[in-house]
């Protein structure tokens, strides 16, 4: 996979009076380098507890921030990592709902549909391997507990666990 | 033929009775019977109304009578109406729910 080759680009080449062309610097290097580099070697990013992130398709879900065990991503170039660990604390489902959503803040989401992606999950009254599921252009993690679409039993403050690991790629 | 399995440990054998039920019958443009859904989902895009039972997902058929749990409410199994009247008779075996 190439290196992010927009900031190469940019730059202007002198045309031998040595009047023009792009200053070459620290800054520059960082810019032109550096950044690109760090962009496709990776480095974990946490994303700190916000209970607005949280939601379902009917009703609400609320995990307590003591619930908000690992959520942070790495961007690779052009792919992102993601690793959630949604686990323990306590979870209020209000309803019964289909999806329960994690919207991540994150500047770049999916260019392509990501469907199928599976994930665990535990909550009492359900046990299994979920559906994970992203939508071009959108930042919401969808979590479904299996393609045909079984409600999630509501929750009062209850132990719950979902856990992800997945990539996607934003070009 | 097998014969049965001992008790194993502190096991005592028992007799399990009929239980009791509650059913409700689907019906084509009718009220949705209770457990049933119509939410999209991947593999149900367009909706189609649909009962989530032990260890499956059953596509309701006009007719079709859905079986629930007495003490959890949950949904067991969905049996068609002819079913339905050979396992509980013509009348359904029920008593009209206490107002």
């Amino acid at each position: 996979m190439a290196i992010n080759r927009a900031p190469w680009t940019a730059l202007v080449d002198d045309d031998g009076t040595g009047k023009t062309g792009s200053i070459w610097n620290k800054a520059a290097i960082a810019g032109t380098l550096l950044d690109p580099i760090d962009a496709l070697v990776g480095g974990w990013n946490d994303i700190p507890f916000d209970p607005a992130m949280f939601s379902a398709s009917t009703g609400t879900w609320v995990p307590n921030a003591a619930a908000f065990v690992t959520c942070r991503y790495a961007l690779i170039n052009k792919l992102i990592a993601i690793q959630l660990d949604i686990s323990a604390g306590a979870h209020t489902i209000s309803a019964s709902p289909i999806f329960l959503y994690v919207t991540m803040p994150l500047a770049v989401p999916p260019t392509a549909n990501q469907f199928g992606l599976p994930f665990s999950y535990y909550l009492p009254g359900a046990v299994g391997t979920g559906v994970l599921q992203m939508t071009a252009g959108q930042r919401k993690i969808e979590l479904l507990r299996d393609i045909a679409g079984t409600a999630w039993p509501a929750q009062a403050a209850t132990g719950c666990f979902f856990r992800a690991n997945f990539f996607y790629g934003f070009v | 033929m097998a014969q049965p399995f001992p008790p194993q440990g502190n096991q005592t054998q028992h007799t399990e009775r009929p239980l009791k039920v509650y059913a409700e019958q689907y019906t084509t443009g009718g009220p949705l019977p209770v457990g049933a859904s119509v939410e999209v989902a991947p593999a149900f895009p367009n909706g189609d109304p649909r009962v989530y039972v032990p260890g499956g997902v059953a596509v309701l058929q006009d007719g079709d009578w859905v079986l629930s749990n007495r003490y959890t409410g949950a949904p067991v199994e969905v049996i068609s109406d002819e079913e339905f009247t050979e396992r509980f008779g013509p009348g359904g075996g029920g008593a009209p729910l206490p107002a």
